[in-house]
């Protein structure tokens, strides 16, 4: 082996590892890096604070807007639920109560009310929803401080007179209000309700025998119109979460109006 | 008739009546499943109630008004073809999931 193969050899055991990429791509020489300032880059933006200030805006935006959309939505179906000029459910009516005293539509001014269409020999669906009606009641009082005004008003005006009414309601909730009336008046008091029921017109007192009515809660507003119905299928927190939502987002009938002539009135047609 | 006689003062029953009414009414509908009635009011089964369940049948007519008795044994084939569809439904369902 002469040195001079020696040193080739040598030489070629260097320059194999030079042939590796470099640990730095930086070319030697070029500008430095390390002076430059990132002033001009847009990336500068997208700090964390800028990232956090993003996010909470933009997550406020879409709750307002969300939470906006839902009241519209409610409040359209409450108006469409109205109807035009004579109400589709509800109106005048003239029964008494369960003292004598006669109650009207006036007496439903002033707070939301709760209706529920009934009679005192109900074998099985109105005792149990009599009873969802007073945990409705609870739960709207407790969770949401919101107070109705619970009417019942009798399908069965042969039978149940305002004494028995009362007899009967002591088994429910304590602020539930009992009516009745002359057979003409309940008639077309559940014709206004749509409520469909088959009480004979001349039956004997003591006679056995069952009405077959329609069952549905109807929630009224302050003002007395018909804003919605529930039916059996809604369980007590469901209800209470719709009437809730219903309550939260009434208007009266004069702001609704005003709502309707401004210019943000298209949201409402 | 006996039972309106006890009807002449015109009172709704009240709810430990109600409850005392719906309690005879599940034993009798009971007895009624042992021996696979559907149908109370069937023609061809009044001799097989009498014969098995004569005593709970009494007093459940004995805890509810006429009109109560005749309701519900009424409804007692509806619930029970309700119970059954609603239970079909669950299997299909269930069994949808398990081929899933």
């Amino acid at each position: 082996m002469s040195l001079n193969e020696l040193k080739s050899k040598d030489l070629k055991s260097e320059a194999e590892p030079k042939k590796r990429k470099p640990l730095s791509r930086l070319p030697v020489g070029g500008p430095d890096y390390s002076k430059q300032t990132l002033k001009r880059n847009p990336i500068e933006f997208l700090t964390w604070k800028s990232v956090v200030v993003f996010v909470i805006f933009g997550s406020a935006l879409t709750y307002v807007f969300t939470n906006e959309k839902e009241k519209l939505k409610l409040r359209r179906e409450a108006e469409q639920n109205r109807g035009m000029g004579k109400p589709l459910i509800g109106g005048p009516f003239n029964l008494i109560d369960t003292e004598g005293k006669p109650f009207t539509q006036e007496n439903l001014k002033g707070r939301f009310s709760i209706i529920y269409f009934g009679f005192t020999n109900c074998p099985d669906i109105c005792p149990d929803e009599l009873d969802k009606l007073g945990l409705i009641l609870d739960g709207l009082k407790s969770k949401y401080n919101i107070e109705l005004q619970p009417i019942f008003i009798t399908c069965d005006p042969a039978r149940d007179s305002p004494q028995v009414i009362k007899e009967y309601l002591k088994d429910f909730h304590p602020s539930i209000i009992g009516l009745t009336g002359d057979y003409d008046e309940i008639k077309k008091c559940c014709k206004n309700y749509r409520v469909y029921f088959s009480t004979p017109r001349n039956v004997k007192p003591g006679q056995d025998y069952l009405v077959d009515h329609s069952i549905f809660f109807y929630l009224m507003d302050p003002e007395g119109e018909f804003i919605d119905v529930l039916g059996r299928q809604y369980d007590a927190e469901q209800a209470i979460d719709k009437i809730k939502s219903n309550v939260s987002v009434y208007q009266p009938r004069a702001e609704r109006e005003k709502a309707k002539a401004g210019w943000l009135g298209f949201l409402y047609k | 008739m006996g039972l309106f006689s006890r009807e002449k003062t015109p009172q709704a029953p009240n709810r430990s009546k109600r409850e005392k009414c719906w309690e005879s009414r599940d034993i009798f509908f009971k007895c009624l499943d042992r021996i696979d009635v559907v149908n109370p009011l069937d023609k061809n089964v009044q001799g097989k109630i009498k014969k098995n369940c004569s005593k709970e049948d009494a007093q459940f007519q004995k805890d509810c008004v006429a009109s109560w008795v005749k309701h519900f044994k009424e409804k007692r084939p509806f619930d029970i073809k309700k119970e059954q569809i609603l239970r079909e439904a669950a299997e299909q369902q269930a069994n949808a999931q398990i081929d899933k």
